[in-house]
Protein backbone atom coordinates (compact mmCIF):
# COMPACT_ATOMS: atom_id res chain seq x y z
CA UNK A 1 0.00 0.00 0.00
CA UNK A 2 1.48 3.37 -0.96
CA UNK A 3 2.04 6.06 1.70
CA UNK A 4 -0.69 8.23 0.18
CA UNK A 5 -3.17 5.36 0.35
CA UNK A 6 -2.20 4.70 3.98
CA UNK A 7 -2.75 8.34 4.87
CA UNK A 8 -6.06 8.30 3.03
CA UNK A 9 -7.17 5.18 4.86
CA UNK A 10 -6.20 6.69 8.24
CA UNK A 11 -8.11 9.88 7.39
CA UNK A 12 -11.17 7.87 6.40
CA UNK A 13 -11.02 5.83 9.60
CA UNK A 14 -10.90 8.94 11.78
CA UNK A 15 -13.67 10.46 9.64
CA UNK A 16 -15.94 7.51 10.43
CA UNK A 17 -15.16 7.82 14.15
CA UNK A 18 -15.82 11.57 14.05
CA UNK A 19 -19.15 11.06 12.28
CA UNK A 20 -20.07 8.51 14.94
CA UNK A 21 -19.24 10.98 17.73
CA UNK A 22 -21.31 13.66 15.99
CA UNK A 23 -24.25 11.27 15.63
CA UNK A 24 -24.07 10.26 19.29
CA UNK A 25 -24.01 13.89 20.46
CA UNK A 26 -26.66 14.85 17.89
CA UNK A 27 -24.33 17.63 16.77
CA UNK A 28 -25.50 20.44 14.54
CA UNK A 29 -23.54 22.44 12.01
CA UNK A 30 -25.20 25.73 11.20
CA UNK A 31 -28.83 25.01 10.30
CA UNK A 32 -28.23 21.26 9.79
CA UNK A 33 -28.74 18.91 12.70
CA UNK A 34 -29.18 15.60 10.91
CA UNK A 35 -27.12 13.11 8.91
CA UNK A 36 -25.83 15.91 6.66
CA UNK A 37 -24.23 17.64 9.64
CA UNK A 38 -22.69 14.37 10.88
CA UNK A 39 -21.32 13.58 7.39
CA UNK A 40 -19.84 17.07 7.21
CA UNK A 41 -18.17 16.56 10.58
CA UNK A 42 -16.73 13.31 9.23
CA UNK A 43 -15.37 14.91 6.07
CA UNK A 44 -13.94 18.00 7.81
CA UNK A 45 -13.00 16.35 11.10
CA UNK A 46 -9.65 18.21 11.57
CA UNK A 47 -11.60 21.46 11.77
CA UNK A 48 -14.99 20.48 13.19
CA UNK A 49 -14.09 17.76 15.69
CA UNK A 50 -12.32 20.10 18.21
CA UNK A 51 -15.42 22.28 18.40
CA UNK A 52 -17.67 19.26 18.77
CA UNK A 53 -15.62 17.71 21.53
CA UNK A 54 -14.96 20.96 23.37
CA UNK A 55 -18.44 22.49 23.15
CA UNK A 56 -20.49 22.45 26.37
CA UNK A 57 -23.86 20.67 26.34
CA UNK A 58 -26.61 22.88 24.90
CA UNK A 59 -28.68 23.05 28.10
CA UNK A 60 -25.92 24.59 30.14
CA UNK A 61 -24.48 27.24 27.85
CA UNK A 62 -22.66 29.59 30.19
CA UNK A 63 -24.03 33.08 30.46
CA UNK A 64 -21.99 35.87 28.98
CA UNK A 65 -22.01 39.49 29.93
CA UNK A 66 -20.76 41.40 32.96
CA UNK A 67 -22.07 38.88 35.53
CA UNK A 68 -20.52 35.82 33.91
CA UNK A 69 -17.22 36.17 35.75
CA UNK A 70 -18.89 36.54 39.14
CA UNK A 71 -21.19 33.59 38.48
CA UNK A 72 -18.27 31.39 37.46
CA UNK A 73 -16.27 32.35 40.56
CA UNK A 74 -19.33 31.81 42.78
CA UNK A 75 -19.99 28.38 41.26
CA UNK A 76 -16.40 27.37 41.87
CA UNK A 77 -16.37 28.65 45.49
CA UNK A 78 -19.69 26.97 46.33
CA UNK A 79 -18.54 23.72 44.79
CA UNK A 80 -15.34 23.68 46.86
CA UNK A 81 -17.17 24.61 50.07
CA UNK A 82 -19.99 22.07 49.63
CA UNK A 83 -17.55 19.30 48.69
CA UNK A 84 -16.19 19.44 52.24
CA UNK A 85 -18.22 16.80 54.15
CA UNK A 86 -17.87 18.69 57.45
CA UNK A 87 -19.46 21.81 56.00
CA UNK A 88 -22.22 19.90 54.27
CA UNK A 89 -23.07 18.12 57.53
CA UNK A 90 -23.43 21.42 59.42
CA UNK A 91 -25.96 22.84 56.99
CA UNK A 92 -29.64 22.33 57.70
CA UNK A 93 -30.41 22.34 53.98
CA UNK A 94 -29.59 19.78 51.32
CA UNK A 95 -26.85 20.69 48.84
CA UNK A 96 -29.34 20.56 45.98
CA UNK A 97 -31.18 23.64 47.30
CA UNK A 98 -28.05 25.78 47.16
CA UNK A 99 -27.18 24.47 43.70
CA UNK A 100 -30.75 25.25 42.56
CA UNK A 101 -30.32 28.82 43.82
CA UNK A 102 -27.15 29.13 41.72
CA UNK A 103 -28.85 27.73 38.63
CA UNK A 104 -31.71 30.22 39.06
CA UNK A 105 -29.15 33.04 39.10
CA UNK A 106 -27.57 31.73 35.89
CA UNK A 107 -31.01 31.62 34.27
CA UNK A 108 -31.63 35.20 35.34
CA UNK A 109 -28.29 36.28 33.85
CA UNK A 110 -29.21 34.61 30.55
CA UNK A 111 -32.61 36.30 30.67
CA UNK A 112 -30.85 39.65 31.11
CA UNK A 113 -28.73 38.96 28.03
CA UNK A 114 -31.89 38.17 26.04
CA UNK A 115 -33.46 41.38 27.33
CA UNK A 116 -30.38 43.34 26.19
CA UNK A 117 -30.71 41.89 22.71
CA UNK A 118 -34.43 42.68 22.68
CA UNK A 119 -33.74 46.29 23.71
CA UNK A 120 -31.24 46.65 20.84
CA UNK A 121 -33.86 45.67 18.29
CA UNK A 122 -36.91 47.20 20.00
CA UNK A 123 -39.23 49.86 18.65
CA UNK A 124 -38.67 53.33 20.17
CA UNK A 125 -42.02 53.20 22.01
CA UNK A 126 -41.19 49.91 23.72
CA UNK A 127 -37.62 50.76 24.63
CA UNK A 128 -38.26 52.81 27.83
CA UNK A 129 -40.42 50.06 29.31
CA UNK A 130 -37.91 47.36 28.40
CA UNK A 131 -35.09 49.40 29.89
CA UNK A 132 -37.08 49.85 33.14
CA UNK A 133 -37.62 46.06 33.24
CA UNK A 134 -33.93 45.54 32.62
CA UNK A 135 -32.90 47.91 35.42
CA UNK A 136 -35.24 46.12 37.85
CA UNK A 137 -34.03 42.66 36.77
CA UNK A 138 -30.37 43.70 37.02
CA UNK A 139 -30.95 45.11 40.52
CA UNK A 140 -32.59 41.85 41.63
CA UNK A 141 -29.81 39.76 40.11
CA UNK A 142 -27.10 41.87 41.74
CA UNK A 143 -28.82 41.58 45.14
CA UNK A 144 -29.22 37.80 44.93
CA UNK A 145 -25.70 37.39 43.58
CA UNK A 146 -24.34 39.33 46.54
CA UNK A 147 -26.34 37.22 48.99
CA UNK A 148 -25.13 33.97 47.46
CA UNK A 149 -21.55 35.25 47.45
CA UNK A 150 -21.92 35.98 51.15
CA UNK A 151 -23.25 32.43 51.62
CA UNK A 152 -20.21 31.05 49.79
CA UNK A 153 -17.90 33.18 51.93
CA UNK A 154 -19.57 32.01 55.15
CA UNK A 155 -19.39 28.37 54.04
CA UNK A 156 -15.69 28.83 53.36
CA UNK A 157 -15.23 30.28 56.85
CA UNK A 158 -17.20 27.36 58.31
CA UNK A 159 -14.65 24.97 56.83
CA UNK A 160 -11.89 26.47 58.94
CA UNK A 161 -13.71 27.47 62.14
CA UNK A 162 -12.49 25.42 65.07
CA UNK A 163 -15.40 23.02 65.44
CA UNK A 164 -14.27 22.08 68.94
CA UNK A 165 -15.49 25.53 69.95
CA UNK A 166 -19.23 25.10 69.40
CA UNK A 167 -20.00 28.82 69.86
CA UNK A 168 -17.98 29.82 66.80
CA UNK A 169 -19.48 27.16 64.53
CA UNK A 170 -23.05 27.91 65.73
CA UNK A 171 -22.75 31.63 64.94
CA UNK A 172 -21.42 30.93 61.46
CA UNK A 173 -24.16 28.36 60.88
CA UNK A 174 -26.82 30.83 61.95
CA UNK A 175 -25.38 33.44 59.63
CA UNK A 176 -25.52 31.05 56.64
CA UNK A 177 -29.11 30.02 57.43
CA UNK A 178 -30.13 33.70 57.76
CA UNK A 179 -28.59 34.53 54.39
CA UNK A 180 -30.32 31.59 52.71
CA UNK A 181 -33.64 32.64 54.25
CA UNK A 182 -33.13 36.17 52.88
CA UNK A 183 -32.43 34.71 49.45
CA UNK A 184 -35.61 32.60 49.58
CA UNK A 185 -37.63 35.67 50.57
CA UNK A 186 -36.19 37.64 47.65
CA UNK A 187 -37.05 34.85 45.23
CA UNK A 188 -40.63 34.67 46.53
CA UNK A 189 -40.95 38.44 46.24
CA UNK A 190 -39.75 38.25 42.67
CA UNK A 191 -42.32 35.57 41.82
CA UNK A 192 -45.29 37.48 43.33
CA UNK B 1 -58.94 64.83 1.69
CA UNK B 2 -57.91 67.34 -0.90
CA UNK B 3 -57.14 70.78 0.41
CA UNK B 4 -56.70 73.56 -2.06
CA UNK B 5 -53.66 75.62 -1.27
CA UNK B 6 -52.48 78.74 -2.99
CA UNK B 7 -49.18 78.44 -4.88
CA UNK B 8 -47.32 80.82 -2.53
CA UNK B 9 -48.10 78.64 0.52
CA UNK B 10 -47.52 75.21 -1.04
CA UNK B 11 -44.96 73.93 1.42
CA UNK B 12 -44.64 70.51 3.08
CA UNK B 13 -44.27 70.54 6.91
CA UNK B 14 -40.48 70.29 6.55
CA UNK B 15 -40.39 73.36 4.33
CA UNK B 16 -39.76 71.50 1.07
CA UNK B 17 -41.37 73.31 -1.85
CA UNK B 18 -44.28 71.49 -3.50
CA UNK B 19 -45.49 71.89 -7.05
CA UNK B 20 -47.77 74.92 -7.30
CA UNK B 21 -49.66 73.29 -10.16
CA UNK B 22 -51.04 70.46 -8.03
CA UNK B 23 -53.53 70.49 -5.18
CA UNK B 24 -51.93 68.47 -2.37
CA UNK B 25 -53.98 66.42 0.07
CA UNK B 26 -53.15 66.34 3.78
CA UNK B 27 -51.89 62.81 3.35
CA UNK B 28 -49.51 63.76 0.57
CA UNK B 29 -48.23 66.73 2.55
CA UNK B 30 -47.41 64.56 5.61
CA UNK B 31 -43.70 64.47 6.43
CA UNK B 32 -41.87 61.36 5.37
CA UNK B 33 -40.47 59.51 8.39
CA UNK B 34 -37.06 58.67 7.02
CA UNK B 35 -36.12 56.52 9.99
CA UNK B 36 -38.98 54.10 9.32
CA UNK B 37 -37.91 53.34 5.76
CA UNK B 38 -34.30 52.61 6.65
CA UNK B 39 -33.70 48.90 6.27
CA UNK B 40 -33.06 47.04 9.51
CA UNK B 41 -29.44 46.30 10.23
CA UNK B 42 -28.55 43.22 8.28
CA UNK B 43 -25.91 40.75 9.27
CA UNK B 44 -22.89 41.11 7.08
CA UNK B 45 -20.90 38.28 5.59
CA UNK B 46 -18.30 36.92 8.04
CA UNK B 47 -15.53 37.70 5.50
CA UNK B 48 -16.58 41.34 5.37
CA UNK B 49 -16.65 41.45 9.16
CA UNK B 50 -13.21 39.85 9.43
CA UNK B 51 -11.69 42.66 7.42
CA UNK B 52 -13.82 45.66 8.44
CA UNK B 53 -14.86 44.83 12.02
CA UNK B 54 -12.75 42.04 13.58
CA UNK B 55 -14.30 42.76 17.00
CA UNK B 56 -17.77 41.86 15.77
CA UNK B 57 -16.48 38.71 14.08
CA UNK B 58 -14.66 37.67 17.27
CA UNK B 59 -17.86 38.20 19.30
CA UNK B 60 -19.71 36.09 16.73
CA UNK B 61 -17.43 33.07 17.10
CA UNK B 62 -17.85 33.03 20.89
CA UNK B 63 -21.21 31.36 20.18
CA UNK B 64 -20.58 27.62 19.48
CA UNK B 65 -23.34 27.41 16.85
CA UNK B 66 -22.00 30.40 14.90
CA UNK B 67 -18.50 28.99 15.29
CA UNK B 68 -19.31 25.79 13.42
CA UNK B 69 -21.06 27.71 10.64
CA UNK B 70 -18.05 30.04 10.27
CA UNK B 71 -15.67 27.07 10.09
CA UNK B 72 -17.66 25.41 7.31
CA UNK B 73 -18.08 28.67 5.36
CA UNK B 74 -14.40 29.51 5.66
CA UNK B 75 -13.37 26.02 4.53
CA UNK B 76 -15.59 26.36 1.48
CA UNK B 77 -14.10 29.79 0.73
CA UNK B 78 -10.53 28.44 0.99
CA UNK B 79 -11.29 25.54 -1.34
CA UNK B 80 -13.12 27.70 -3.89
CA UNK B 81 -10.59 30.56 -3.82
CA UNK B 82 -7.50 28.37 -4.08
CA UNK B 83 -9.15 26.07 -6.61
CA UNK B 84 -10.25 28.93 -8.84
CA UNK B 85 -6.78 30.48 -8.80
CA UNK B 86 -4.97 27.28 -9.75
CA UNK B 87 -7.60 26.34 -12.35
CA UNK B 88 -7.23 29.63 -14.20
CA UNK B 89 -3.43 29.84 -13.98
CA UNK B 90 -2.88 26.24 -15.13
CA UNK B 91 -5.54 26.21 -17.84
CA UNK B 92 -2.81 26.42 -20.49
CA UNK B 93 -1.69 22.90 -19.60
CA UNK B 94 -5.09 21.35 -20.27
CA UNK B 95 -8.34 20.96 -18.37
CA UNK B 96 -7.41 17.79 -16.50
CA UNK B 97 -4.09 19.24 -15.37
CA UNK B 98 -5.81 22.46 -14.32
CA UNK B 99 -8.44 20.60 -12.28
CA UNK B 100 -5.70 18.50 -10.67
CA UNK B 101 -3.74 21.64 -9.82
CA UNK B 102 -6.88 23.22 -8.32
CA UNK B 103 -7.42 20.22 -6.08
CA UNK B 104 -3.77 20.08 -5.02
CA UNK B 105 -3.59 23.79 -4.18
CA UNK B 106 -6.81 23.67 -2.13
CA UNK B 107 -5.56 20.56 -0.33
CA UNK B 108 -2.17 22.22 0.29
CA UNK B 109 -3.77 25.19 2.04
CA UNK B 110 -6.06 23.01 4.16
CA UNK B 111 -3.17 20.71 5.10
CA UNK B 112 -1.03 23.69 6.05
CA UNK B 113 -3.78 25.07 8.30
CA UNK B 114 -4.41 21.69 9.94
CA UNK B 115 -0.69 21.13 10.51
CA UNK B 116 -0.18 24.58 12.06
CA UNK B 117 -3.05 24.27 14.57
CA UNK B 118 -1.24 21.97 16.99
CA UNK B 119 2.01 23.98 17.30
CA UNK B 120 0.13 27.28 17.65
CA UNK B 121 -2.13 25.84 20.36
CA UNK B 122 0.92 24.41 22.16
CA UNK B 123 2.78 27.73 21.90
CA UNK B 124 -0.23 29.48 23.40
CA UNK B 125 -0.15 27.08 26.37
CA UNK B 126 3.58 27.74 26.87
CA UNK B 127 3.12 31.53 27.11
CA UNK B 128 -0.06 31.26 29.25
CA UNK B 129 -2.20 32.54 26.36
CA UNK B 130 -3.99 29.36 25.36
CA UNK B 131 -6.44 29.91 22.51
CA UNK B 132 -9.31 27.38 22.70
CA UNK B 133 -8.83 25.02 19.77
CA UNK B 134 -12.26 25.50 18.14
CA UNK B 135 -11.83 29.29 18.08
CA UNK B 136 -8.25 28.94 16.84
CA UNK B 137 -9.58 26.79 13.97
CA UNK B 138 -12.16 29.46 13.10
CA UNK B 139 -9.57 32.27 13.18
CA UNK B 140 -7.01 30.33 11.10
CA UNK B 141 -9.57 29.24 8.51
CA UNK B 142 -11.16 32.69 8.40
CA UNK B 143 -7.89 34.54 7.84
CA UNK B 144 -6.79 32.07 5.17
CA UNK B 145 -10.20 32.35 3.52
CA UNK B 146 -9.65 36.11 3.25
CA UNK B 147 -6.26 35.41 1.66
CA UNK B 148 -7.70 32.96 -0.85
CA UNK B 149 -10.57 35.29 -1.74
CA UNK B 150 -7.96 37.95 -2.55
CA UNK B 151 -5.81 35.44 -4.48
CA UNK B 152 -8.54 34.18 -6.81
CA UNK B 153 -9.16 37.47 -8.70
CA UNK B 154 -5.40 37.80 -9.34
CA UNK B 155 -5.41 34.62 -11.44
CA UNK B 156 -6.19 36.32 -14.79
CA UNK B 157 -3.40 38.85 -14.18
CA UNK B 158 -0.89 36.09 -13.43
CA UNK B 159 -2.02 34.09 -16.46
CA UNK B 160 -1.75 37.11 -18.74
CA UNK B 161 1.73 37.98 -17.51
CA UNK B 162 2.82 34.33 -17.83
CA UNK B 163 1.70 34.32 -21.45
CA UNK B 164 3.71 37.49 -22.10
CA UNK B 165 6.88 36.18 -20.47
CA UNK B 166 6.96 32.66 -19.09
CA UNK B 167 10.57 32.90 -17.83
CA UNK B 168 10.67 35.91 -15.53
CA UNK B 169 7.51 38.01 -15.35
CA UNK B 170 5.11 35.05 -15.12
CA UNK B 171 6.80 33.32 -12.17
CA UNK B 172 7.40 36.66 -10.43
CA UNK B 173 3.73 37.50 -10.84
CA UNK B 174 2.80 34.11 -9.37
CA UNK B 175 5.06 34.68 -6.36
CA UNK B 176 3.75 38.24 -6.01
CA UNK B 177 0.14 37.08 -5.99
CA UNK B 178 0.87 34.57 -3.23
CA UNK B 179 2.86 37.19 -1.31
CA UNK B 180 -0.03 39.65 -1.44
CA UNK B 181 -2.57 37.03 -0.36
CA UNK B 182 -0.28 35.83 2.43
CA UNK B 183 0.26 39.40 3.67
CA UNK B 184 -3.46 40.08 3.85
CA UNK B 185 -4.13 36.73 5.50
CA UNK B 186 -1.38 37.41 8.03
CA UNK B 187 -2.67 40.88 8.90
CA UNK B 188 -6.20 39.45 9.29
CA UNK B 189 -4.91 36.65 11.53
CA UNK B 190 -3.09 39.16 13.74
CA UNK B 191 -6.14 41.40 14.07
CA UNK B 192 -8.51 38.50 14.69
CA UNK B 193 -6.40 37.01 17.50
CA UNK B 194 -6.26 40.34 19.27
CA UNK B 195 -9.99 40.94 18.67
CA UNK B 196 -10.73 37.48 20.11
CA UNK B 197 -8.85 38.30 23.32
CA UNK B 198 -10.68 41.62 23.62
CA UNK B 199 -14.07 40.04 22.89
CA UNK B 200 -13.56 37.43 25.61
CA UNK B 201 -12.53 40.18 28.03
CA UNK B 202 -15.65 42.20 27.20
CA UNK B 203 -17.84 39.14 27.59
CA UNK B 204 -16.52 38.53 31.11
CA UNK B 205 -15.72 42.00 32.37
CA UNK B 206 -18.03 44.35 30.52
CA UNK B 207 -17.45 46.63 27.52
CA UNK B 208 -15.01 48.89 29.35
CA UNK B 209 -12.51 46.17 30.21
CA UNK B 210 -9.15 46.49 28.45
CA UNK B 211 -6.24 44.14 27.84
CA UNK B 212 -3.41 44.57 30.31
CA UNK B 213 0.15 45.16 29.09
CA UNK B 214 1.05 41.57 29.95
CA UNK B 215 -1.99 40.21 28.08
CA UNK B 216 -1.20 42.34 25.03
CA UNK B 217 2.41 41.13 25.04
CA UNK B 218 1.40 37.46 25.20
CA UNK B 219 -1.31 37.87 22.55
CA UNK B 220 1.41 39.43 20.35
CA UNK B 221 3.69 36.42 20.90
CA UNK B 222 0.93 33.98 19.95
CA UNK B 223 0.10 36.04 16.85
CA UNK B 224 3.75 36.11 15.70
CA UNK B 225 4.16 32.38 16.29
CA UNK B 226 0.93 31.73 14.40
CA UNK B 227 2.31 33.61 11.39
CA UNK B 228 5.60 31.72 11.55
CA UNK B 229 4.01 28.28 11.85
CA UNK B 230 1.44 29.01 9.15
CA UNK B 231 4.13 30.23 6.78
CA UNK B 232 6.29 27.19 7.45
CA UNK B 233 3.52 24.61 6.99
CA UNK B 234 2.22 26.43 3.89
CA UNK B 235 5.68 26.36 2.35
CA UNK B 236 6.04 22.64 3.03
CA UNK B 237 2.55 21.81 1.76
CA UNK B 238 2.91 23.83 -1.45
CA UNK B 239 6.32 22.31 -2.13
CA UNK B 240 5.20 18.79 -1.23
CA UNK B 241 2.00 18.66 -3.25
CA UNK B 242 3.37 20.73 -6.12
CA UNK B 243 0.26 22.37 -7.52
CA UNK B 244 2.31 24.40 -9.97
CA UNK B 245 5.00 21.89 -10.94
Amino acid sequence: MSPAALVGAAYALVAVIAAGIAMRRRASVGAWSDARAWALVGVLWPFLLPGLVAAPPAVSRPAQGPHAGRLAALSSALGVALDDPATAALLARPRAEIEDALQRLEQEARRLEALDRAIDGALPTARPRLEALRAKAEGQLAERLQLLEEVAAQLTVLRFVDLSAPEGARDEKLRVETLLAQLDALVELGRS
Amino acid sequence: MVTSIGPTTALAPRGEPLSPFVAWSDEQRAALDVASVDPPEQRRSPFVEMVTDPGRFAARILDPRELQAVIVTSTAAVVLGAGAFALIVRMDAGVLTAVGAAGRLALSVLLAIAAALGPIHAAGILVAARVPLPRLVAVMLGSNAVGMLVLAPLAPVVRFLAIQDAEWVGPLALVGAFALAATLAGVTLWRLLRALAVAMLHALGGPRAALSESDTFRVGIVSRLALVFMGYTAMLALWGLGAFS
